[in-house]
């Protein structure tokens, strides 16, 4: 009977474990070991560091270096979830989950990083000229995500005064796209391009040509006198697509239009640019008064869309 | 083999996978950067003692807020190639005291070019899974979920490998590396965001490569830049059949 239960056990965790990449001996222990080294996708060991993650209210970040062969070996309480962060020079950072179940004790981690390629650009305007001041964000084509990552990696780097970028670590070989956004505008996307050293020398061209609608609007009191300093939010609401870059990749950079955020001015004036269509949702607050909100459905680029909207004690 | 530990690796092994693939949608993107001031450099030196470049050089840094790159990441204090400097070689006809290539001291020692600028040596980002912004006082206003789930950032042991970028001969020259107690910050976060908050500022607390003498000496501290909210539509959907999620 106990070899009938352990053997259903064993089939129902092996059909598992055939997608796992993490070989883990076990063995009950109050913390666990979590050891390995660091490769290249080539196979050999590079030296680098590690960063450990734990925490939702409140993060915890432990970084430890490894030892010239790329080895390290750091422990963890295993009552809770961890992120496992390495990187290296050289290559771009990879990233592991790790939640543990009673009776582990160790574990062997095989972590791979990708070599890395810079890859340069130019943020132009439907004109051809330089965008400057330009977030620029990285996405991948194999749909990876990352909950902790380096911003010379992913973004966002700033492009400077003539528009002009550079991504230091771009997964060489990798399908990825290279997303840009200021306010003022929509964002923009390089399309999907492949990182190697035709893409490197060529250098990336990521347009904004559009600069979506741009709503006004005041923040009165109830007998129109201005309020200044007043919390004011715009959220677009049910945008198909939302999130996505026109070639459906996830993308931070098609986040950052979606939700913005302002105060209201000494006039009681305030502003949002380079707002997507689509139904938006517009709410002031302020301490002292009641909350306010609008919805409203923007059409074409460019619209310009005037609104007031009465704070009431 | 003992099959009750192979079931318990798979079954750990089954975990992990699980906890790879455990992503919820909403979540709130801290930034967060590794900054760093009154930069000093005590010596010996010897990473651009040959020519063209002697005797001054860039530095750049590794940290566990990123990688180290040609910027201004830890800057000096001689104005060479559009980059605040430092005199890289401390020996032969560079070494101290010599007003032409230390500006602290006495001309023995160097310092950043204004001790109180601060330098950005690295950015990471985290993106935290969040509840969906919700109301709990039905007053209508989103009061909890969001960015609101997160009240402090901590790191554990800072560190800095500071580099002398050579563009010339290939490869960046060490310096030394230094290490720096942890750092906390207590967020300010509403449900769509968090201030601008940072830590206090610390000094080294040991080095290595080597461990003595101490070559270099910074002040480091941590910031988080913001915190915003990224919204899901899960969220809208929830808001849409559960009122207290109907909120704004």
């Amino acid at each position: 009977m106990m070899h009938r239960v352990d053997s259903k056990l064993i089939s129902s965790a092996f059909v598992i474990f055939l997608i796992s990449t993490f070989p883990t001996p076990g063995r009950a222990s109050d913390s666990v070991e979590i050891k390995g080294i660091l490769r290249s996708s080539n196979g050999s060991p590079v030296q680098g560091d590690v960063t450990i993650v734990s925490g939702r209210r409140n993060v915890q970040t432990a970084n430890v270096k490894t030892g010239l062969g790329g080895e390290f070996l750091v422990r963890v309480d295993p009552s809770s979830a961890w992120l496992l962060v390495a990187k290296a020079e050289n290559h771009v950072s990879a990233e592991r989950v790790l939640r543990f179940v009673s009776g582990a004790s160790s574990l062997d981690l095989r972590i791979v990083l990708e070599p890395a390629i810079t890859i340069c650009g130019q943020v132009i305007d439907g004109e051809g000229m330089g965008v400057s001041n330009a977030e620029v964000y990285v996405a991948y084509a194999d749909g990876r995500k990352r909950r902790f990552f380096f911003s010379d990696e992913m973004g966002p780097v700033v492009a400077d005064e003539s528009g002009t970028f550079c991504v230091p670590r771009v997964a060489l070989g990798s399908r990825f796209e290279l997303q840009a956004w200021v306010p003022g505008y929509l964002p923009g996307t390089s399309g999907v391009l492949t990182a190697n050293a035709a893409t490197a020398q060529a250098g990336v061209l990521v347009p904004l040509v559009s600069r979506g609608a741009t709503v006004r609007g005041r923040i009165v009191d109830a007998t129109g006198v201005p309020i200044s300093g007043a919390d004011v939010r715009l959220r677009v609401l049910a945008l198909g697509g939302k999130g996505k870059s026109p070639s459906g990749l996830d993308s931070r950079a098609y986040w950052r239009p979606a939700l913005q955020r302002t105060r209201s001015g000494p006039d009681g004036t305030f502003v949002f640019a380079g707002v997507p269509g689509g139904r938006i949702r517009i709410v002031a607050t302020k301490d002292g008064f009641q909350a306010s909100r609008l919805e409203r459905r923007l059409g074409l680029d460019d619209e310009v869309l005037e609104e007031t909207l009465v704070l009431l004690r | 083999m003992d099959t009750r530990r192979v079931a318990t690796t798979l079954t750990l092994c089954a975990v992990l996978v699980m906890g790879r693939l455990d992503t919820r949608a909403q979540t709130c993107e801290l930034s967060v950067s590794g900054v760093n001031k009154n930069r000093k450099a005590y010596g010996p030196l010897d990473q651009e003692c040959s020519a063209p470049r002697a005797p001054w050089g860039n530095w750049g840094v590794t940290s566990n807020y990123g990688h180290k790159r040609d910027a201004d990441q830890f800057e000096g204090w001689h104005w060479t190639d559009s980059k605040y400097q430092w005199n890289s070689c401390t020996f032969h006809e560079y070494a101290p005291p010599n007003c032409n290539y230390y500006n602290y001291s006495n001309c023995t020692q160097q310092i950043t070019y204004n001790p109180s600028a601060v330098n950005v040596h690295g950015t990471t980002g985290i993106s935290l899974a969040v509840d969906c912004p919700h109301d709990t006082d039905g007053d209508g206003v989103c009061d909890a979920g969001g960015c609101s789930d997160v009240w402090s950032y901590s790191s554990g042991t800072n560190w800095m490998t500071v580099y002398e970028l050579d563009d010339w001969f290939g490869g960046d020259d060490l310096v030394q590396s230094m290490y720096f107690p942890s750092l906390s910050v207590d967020l300010s976060c509403d449900v769509w965001g968090c201030d601008s908050a940072g830590g206090n500022w610390v000094a080294p607390s040991y080095y290595d490569s080597p461990s003595w003498p101490a070559k270099i000496y910074a002040q480091m501290s941590m910031v988080v830049n913001y915190g915003w909210y990224v919204d899901d539509a899960y969220c809208e959907d929830l808001a849409e059949y559960d009122p207290e999620y109907n909120c704004y």
